[in-house]
């Protein structure tokens, strides 16, 4: 593993029994990611996408393979302890955002710093809304918000810990052209400033990004 | 940011819910603090009502004693006083005494310094034939009442009674009691002959009702030369004595102390039923406490049992209302408990989350529905607030056991939804949304 490589994919496999059939979900997958990358992995739905991702950010356990970020493997690890690293190295961020009803949109963004110390989280909250353009909607509610803005809350939430790579399942799946725009602009700020984005969309826009998956029945194709 | 802010926020913004099971919890509490108020309260009350009952009661009895004692004081009792080897069975039998002691007997009494007797009447009396009539009489010798010189108030400077209640019999007259009278066709004023000798009947009495009715009485010094028996009598009569009936042996002992070799008994009812009047008063006083007693025992056990029922079943339904409040919070919640994994909280503080909610819950709760249920316990019972008794009734160790107990209630039946909460695998969540 080089030093600049933030996730590495070994020959990682996740098969399902499901209405007792078999299902393949992902099937020796190996992908590398390294800083101030945005890789793309795109499929139609079912294709294993989000399983991918989710095994990628320490949240499902592959039956074969690594997965291994910023030189840890993940699933060596307790599961507590995972949580921890996966709190502090790894953002992720939605189709359907899972913001918290309750919560404004300041708080929505500093709610990751119940499980982690992030130094000024106030400040460093406020300062990424402000590079969002939420600046003016911070006591908002998401209830209150637009689908765009609702997604750009969701990304500030997941960039509050400053996570060297950044999992996005389809963030522009519910937005129109103007807003995805936007999304991909702050992603793409994000990997300009050091991080590493592999995001998930079944889209057929992928000029310019670093690499391209394709992703069939569990399978990757470059 | 901390989990306090998530938890607060959480509330606020779902109000119904958290109100539900405050609502829940608050009436749960508010029955069992008011059950075990209303124990508490009964056992103060009854303690009360007791006291007081005795006391009204020993008032009330006091003065029914009272009472009789006055109705009956004035009544005085009658006293025998007979031979010693007078045998009582053969002086029911035969109406009249057969041992004779002598006459001076009554006057050793009337000047031995006797206390509990009052009026003296020496007597002869006998059964026998009134020839002339041929009929079954008991005649009765008397004299005069012989003075008992202890009571000093009741006489006059001549050592005689100022109020005799029975006046000395006027020489040659004779006195027939009713039935006699009634039989023998006899009136008061009427001459008769008695014995062979003349006589004018001075008085005939009303019925009593006993051995008087059969009885002529004649001078005591006529009777006794017609037994052959001067200077004898059978007994001697105190009337109208008045002491206790607890100190009618010092009576005896009294008259012993002077007459070695008589006996004394009690005749008529008066003193028997004085004491047992009061005996009565008393015995009803008992009977009225003891029930009231026995009243508020069973209300007690009734009470009791009913908070023994109550307690388990309401403080298990509200387990399980929380039970379910925390569950259908969870899965409301499952969308966000699982970008909370995802975003590093870790299992314990989701878990925390939920049972600091569902503690929070039970805290308020229990003060919430404590207050009313002590209140309402107490007035129940008629307890006014802020009395003394009301005040016996907060006991600390109960409150704490209620604000600490309660809480513990709500987490132990927030633990299994808050524990499937904490294990949600959010990879299952996020795949299936």
């Amino acid at each position: 593993m080089t030093q600049d490589e933030t996730l590495k994919i070994e020959q990682v496999s996740k098969h399902y029994q499901r209405n007792g059939s078999h299902i393949v979900a992902i099937d020796d997958v190996s992908i590398r990611v390294e800083k101030e990358t945005f890789k793309i992995i795109r499929g139609p739905s079912g294709s294993g996408k989000t399983t991918l991702l989710l095994t990628a950010g320490g949240l499902l356990r592959p039956d074969t393979g690594n997965v291994v970020v910023k030189g840890q493997d993940m699933y060596s690890m307790s599961a507590d302890k995972r949580t921890g690293f996966r709190g502090k190295n790894i953002g992720f961020v939605f189709q359907q955002f899972y913001l918290v009803p309750y919560l404004t949109v300041l708080d929505n963004v500093k709610m990751p710093g119940i499980a982690l110390a992030i130094p000024d989280l106030d400040s460093r909250a406020k300062a990424l809304l402000e590079q969002f353009c939420l600046g003016e909607r911070l006591a908002h509610y998401p209830s209150e918000l637009s689908t765009g803005e609702r997604q750009r809350v969701a990304l500030a939430r997941a960039l509050i810990a400053n996570p060297a790579l950044l999992l996005a399942d389809e963030p522009t799946g519910n937005l129109d052209i103007d807003n995805e725009h936007i999304i991909l602009d702050c992603l793409w700020e994000y990997v300009r400033k050091g991080g590493a984005v592999v995001m998930a969309t079944h889209g057929l826009r992928t000029e310019g990004f670093d690499d391209v998956y394709n992703i069939k029945a569990g399978m990757l194709q470059s | 940011m901390s989990k306090w802010n998530i938890i607060w926020r959480e509330i606020f913004y779902n109000k119904t819910h958290f109100a539900i099971g405050l609502l829940c919890i608050s009436v749960a509490l508010g029955l069992v603090m008011g059950a075990v108020t209303l124990l508490a309260a009964h056992e103060i009350k009854t303690e009360q009502i007791i006291n007081q009952k005795e006391h009204e009661t020993r008032a009330d009895m006091a003065k029914l004693e009272d009472d009789y004692r006055l109705m009956m004081r004035d009544m005085g009792y009658n006293v025998l006083i007979l031979h010693e080897d007078q045998s009582i069975d053969s002086l029911r039998i035969d109406g009249s005494p057969n041992t004779y002691m002598p006459l001076e007997y009554v006057f050793a009494l009337s000047t031995g310094g006797i206390k509990n007797l009052n009026h003296l009447f020496p007597v002869l009396q006998k059964r026998t034939t009134w020839e002339e009539k041929e009929q079954e009489i008991i005649l009765c010798g008397i004299m005069g009442q012989v003075p008992n010189f202890e009571k000093p108030q009741f006489l006059d400077d001549e050592g005689r009674y100022r109020n005799p209640i029975r006046e000395t019999l006027p020489q040659g007259t004779i006195e027939a009691g009713y039935d006699i009278a009634r039989i023998t066709g006899i009136n008061a004023g009427d001459q008769i002959t008695f014995q062979g000798e003349e006589f004018t009947v001075h008085r005939v009495h009303s019925r009593r009702g006993n051995d008087d009715d059969i009885t002529l009485w004649c001078d005591l010094e006529k009777v006794q030369q017609w037994f052959g028996l001067e200077g004898k009598i059978n007994g001697i009569l105190a009337l109208e004595c008045v002491c206790n009936f607890e100190a009618f042996g010092m009576v005896e002992s009294e008259v012993q102390q002077i007459l070695p070799d008589i006996q004394v008994m009690e005749f008529g009812t008066i003193l028997r039923a004085r004491f047992e009047a009061r005996a009565r008063a008393a015995e009803m006083r008992e009977t009225a406490i003891d029930s009231e007693i026995a009243y508020r025992a069973h209300l007690g056990v009734q009470r009791q049992q009913l908070v023994r029922f109550l307690i388990p079943v309401v403080l298990t339904g509200a387990a399980i209302w929380i039970f379910f409040l925390i569950s259908s919070n969870v899965k409301e919640r499952r969308g966000e408990i699982a970008i909370m994994r995802t975003v590093g909280v870790r299992e314990s503080t989701i878990m925390s989350i939920f049972l600091i909610k569902a503690a929070l819950m039970g805290g308020l709760g229990a003060v919430l529905g404590s207050i009313p249920g002590l209140l309402a316990g107490a007035s129940w019972e008629g307890i006014a607030l802020w009395s003394t008794e009301f005040v016996q009734l907060i006991h600390p160790v109960m409150l704490l056991l209620v604000i600490l107990g309660t809480p513990l209630l709500a987490v132990v039946a927030g633990w299994i939804p808050a524990r499937k909460a904490a294990q949600l695998d959010p990879a299952v969540i996020l795949r299936e949304e």
